[in-house]
């Protein structure tokens, strides 16, 4: 396959290139992608030294990608959701073939689903602006609760005891089951039901400043 | 949980993984074992009594090629688009094979539509055989099935209608062998209704993307 034909690859060189060449952090002088395809061969063989520097060095990479495609909101949850993805999928690698076009096909994935995530996100959370439930009315008191910060509230989340947050980012955020949801974390259905109750009651304290 | 951590993390989690073998070599695999398995059921089914007759027929015995090799090509595009990275235009490959295999359709078709006597073809669907169809059709679907859920696919509508376009073909060259009549287009919509049905069901979460494949 010609690698330099492949878009991704394309928007890839581009990165690099921005960047004098220094996608290896090792400072070698060298393809990265080939060093990188030696180094996923090395760890499908179960080495994870050559595992940890080729995810440590591609990781600032994948970092510049995602931010330029979506931004630096989240930019971090989605880097790690593409180093998750290729450590799920690292069998699929072949080393006679570029790494490049293989990496870059998991990162496109990995920023289209957080596109996707977001936008069904955005339409639960705005059920108001939809026919089915008719127009704002502009004309009504302001709710108790403000309509919210999406950056106080990321804030809040992350803020969440880890139990907690797991289970309100997986429940709620991404609307796993209850099933899925225990199968993700090893938690028992009743202790994700208590924990995303206690999540969403510390959320609400929190975005409101007071307790209920 | 930090970036350098989780970088920790997986690269302590490094096991040796078995890789997945080049598509080719996996679609050889697939042929080697479902070819035996329908020329079996071909042969439990009874070879057509005019066989020799047909064979002789070049129009014939290109449809079976052409049956064939669009299993076989259509196997390779699915199973090739289940490694990240592989452009989409891998699922043209089966395209030239497909064309003549249904060309073959089209060419019976038209030859019957001449005919002053009704044909095979056009006279409606030969519904007794779809048990058969059934049952050539289901070994080859689910092994290719399961062969295409060790790769990782983000998307994997098109490669699961690959597969289905591989096991339908293969099948319509095995029932070809056994049956008198020609099943090949209640092959074709049996087997796009069932893949499309599993392509709804298996066809909109990305695959393999849950586990590893140690």
């Amino acid at each position: 396959m010609d690698i330099a034909a492949n878009p991704p690859f394309e928007a890839l060189s581009g990165l690099i290139e921005s960047k004098g060449g220094q996608a290896v952090t090792s400072g070698e002088q060298r393809e990265p992608g080939t060093a990188w395809g030696a180094l996923m061969a090395a760890a499908q063989d179960g080495d994870g030294a050559a595992y940890g520097r080729l995810l440590a060095e591609i990781t600032p990479m994948l970092r510049r990608i995602v931010r330029r495609r979506w931004g630096d909101t989240d930019c971090e949850d989605i880097v790690q959701e593409v180093l998750i993805s290729l450590h799920r999928v690292r069998h699929t690698y072949d080393p006679q073939r570029p790494f490049m076009p293989w990496l870059m096909a998991i990162a496109q994935f990995r920023v289209a689903d957080a596109a996707r995530k977001s936008a069904r996100r955005n339409i639960h959370e705005r059920p108001e602006w939809s026919f089915e439930f008719g127009l704002p009315d502009v004309a009504a008191d302001e709710p108790d609760e403000p309509q919210g910060d999406p950056q106080l509230l990321r804030r809040a989340i992350a803020n969440l005891p880890e139990g907690q947050r797991r289970a309100v980012e997986l429940l709620k955020l991404e609307e796993r089951s209850l099933k899925e949801a225990a199968v993700e974390t090893g938690m028992s259905v009743g202790a994700l039901k208590v924990a995303v109750h206690r999540g969403l009651k510390a959320l609400r304290a929190a975005m409101t400043g007071k307790e209920r | 949980m930090r970036t350098d951590d989780l970088i920790l993390s997986l690269s302590q989690d490094a096991r040796p993984v078995r890789r997945l073998p080049p598509p080719t070599r996996r679609a050889l695999g697939w042929f080697a074992l479902a070819v035996p398995v329908v020329a079996a059921i071909a042969l439990t089914l009874g070879l057509r009594a005019d066989l020799g007759l047909r064979m002789a027929e070049p129009a014939f015995v290109i449809q079976l090629i052409a049956c064939g090799l669009t299993a076989f090509c259509a196997a390779i595009a699915g199973l090739a688009l289940t490694v990240p990275g592989t452009p989409k235009v891998w699922a043209l490959l089966p395209i030239p094979p497909m064309l003549v295999w249904l060309g073959g359709f089209g060419r019976q078709c038209f030859l019957e539509w001449l005919s002053p006597q009704s044909g095979e073809l056009l006279n409606g669907p030969h519904l007794h055989c779809l048990p058969d169809i059934a049952v050539i059709t289901a070994i080859p679907t689910v092994v290719l099935l399961l062969m295409l859920r060790r790769g990782a696919c983000f998307e994997p509508r098109l490669p699961v209608m690959l597969g289905g376009l591989a096991a339908a073909a293969l099948a319509h060259g095995g029932l070809s062998l056994a049956h008198p009549e020609d099943s090949g287009l209640l092959v074709l919509i049996f087997q796009f209704i069932a893949v499309g049905l599993l392509a709804l069901v298996v066809g909109t979460k990305p695959m393999g993307m849950t586990r590893g494949s140690e």
